[in-house]
């Protein structure tokens, strides 16, 4: 039987934040203004920016973790829409070439704090800010307490699989990698989360095999 | 215990981990027909696998209540055009393409050439044609006619290679540049007279060197 202090750690917040549903999303209106985009034209630029500002904020921050870097992120990730969207060809749904963009943009400021690849290929940041840390501790929002023993790609990773729900094949694209290492990347970040937040390993159920 | 099935040859082939890598895409609702009743098959028998899957609609579950928290500047847009309206950030209009395609392709042609001088130098060379190849090397250099000794080589370094390490080739041979670079990286370079030898080979053996040798007919080696 599952214990009350198992119980009571897993509260979330409400109202629950919309996740993402990519085949609700109308793909073709945003390769028509994509195409515009790249004929030079402002106005469908500003439908795009704003229809996808807050999609890429969430996005940004889960992998970078660092408020200060959003801003500038999501800056230079719109910069570069602009500068490809007239090479850009249709291969993906046009929130994955986004995501895409975005994830690099996301490593490469990461690395620019000095925030260096690990012997895996994911980077390792330390230990991050242990009093923000301890006050969303006191909040309860254990995810993101989880999510700082991860490394960014690993984050990114878990982003896209359990928020944006793409397949392994699609966030292989996104994060420009073999399927295979999307899958032992997550793996990995899953081994990780179960230890640091161990009712996610399912225990309390009593089940062993 | 653990069932096995002809329905699912996934079952047999595929070890634990491998199932367990795709819990999260079962959760998610992205598997493929095959994989999800292969892993439907496991399941069955595997408790570690249920239990991760109770683990895993939870995770997914926290993920999709998170509000990850962050504020971005109303004025994102504004700042974004700013950077757009500077000249370095135009969209890539056709001929703008155009041009980076040439200039790629320039820099391509610049390594190829070097090359092929190098190689047209060697077999000129071996054929006693010094003097063509001169020729051909007059055209790449200025002022070629003042300078050309028996104590002057002419060296061609990959496009990538760094001044530092342009310096440091030329430092090991004692050589000091004449002049260039040309348009095709080729350096016209003095070395002392009795080591004209020395330096050609000690030139062509680092890396990022393309061809070096003298650049006066009939000079060593």
């Amino acid at each position: 039987m599952a214990s009350s202090a198992g119980h009571n750690i897993l509260k979330f917040r409400a109202p629950p934040a919309q996740p993402v549903d990519a085949s609700a999303r109308d793909d073709d209106g945003d390769w028509q203004l994509i195409e515009r985009i790249g004929r030079g034209d402002a106005p469908a630029f500003e439908v795009f920016y704003k229809r996808y500002r807050r999609y890429l904020e969430r996005f940004v921050y889960q992998v970078t973790r660092r408020q200060e870097l959003v801003d500038d992120v999501i800056n230079e990730v719109m910069l570069a829409v602009w500068q490809q969207a007239a090479r850009t060809e249709r291969l993906a749904l046009a929130s994955t070439w986004l995501l895409g963009i975005a994830n690099f943009k996301s490593l490469q400021a990461m690395r620019k704090l000095g925030i260096t690849r690990g012997s895996d290929g994911s980077m390792d940041e330390g230990s991050g800010d242990d009093s923000l840390a301890q006050r969303e501790l006191e909040q309860d929002n254990l995810l993101n307490v989880a999510l700082r023993h991860l490394s960014p790609e690993q984050r990114a990773a878990m982003e896209l699989v359990y928020f944006h729900g793409l397949h392994y094949q699609d966030i292989a694209k996104v994060m420009d990698c073999p399927e295979n290492t999307v899958k032992t990347r997550i793996f990995h970040a899953r081994k990780r989360l179960r230890e640091v937040w161990p009712q996610l390993s399912g225990e309390q159920a009593g089940t062993s095999e | 215990m653990t069932k096995q099935s002809d329905t699912s040859t996934m079952n047999a082939s595929f070890p634990h981990q491998e199932f367990s890598e795709l819990l999260p895409f079962y959760v998610n609702g992205t598997l493929g027909d095959a994989e999800r009743a292969a892993l439907d098959e496991h399941l069955r028998g595997c408790l570690t696998c249920r239990a991760e899957l109770a683990g895993e609609q939870r995770l997914m579950q926290a993920f999709r209540s998170s509000d990850a928290e962050q504020q971005v500047a109303d004025d994102g847009f504004e700042r974004v055009m700013a950077r757009v309206r500077g000249s370095a950030a135009q969209p890539p209009s056709a001929w703008r393409r155009w041009g980076r395609r040439s200039v790629q392709h320039a820099v391509r042609r610049v390594a190829m050439v070097a090359m092929l001088a190098g190689v047209m130098f060697g077999i000129a060379h071996m054929q006693g044609r010094v003097g063509l190849v001169e020729q051909s090397f007059h055209t790449l250099s200025q002022d070629r006619g003042s300078v050309v000794g028996a104590d002057v080589l002419y060296v061609a370094f990959d496009a990538q290679a760094s001044m530092a390490a342009i310096k440091d080739a030329l430092a090991t041979v004692k050589g000091d540049v004449v002049s260039g670079p040309n348009r095709d990286n080729v350096f016209t370079v003095r070395v002392p007279a009795s080591e004209v030898a020395t330096a050609v080979d000690t030139l062509k053996a680092r890396s990022g060197v393309k061809f070096a040798a003298p650049a006066a007919p009939g000079a060593a080696p």
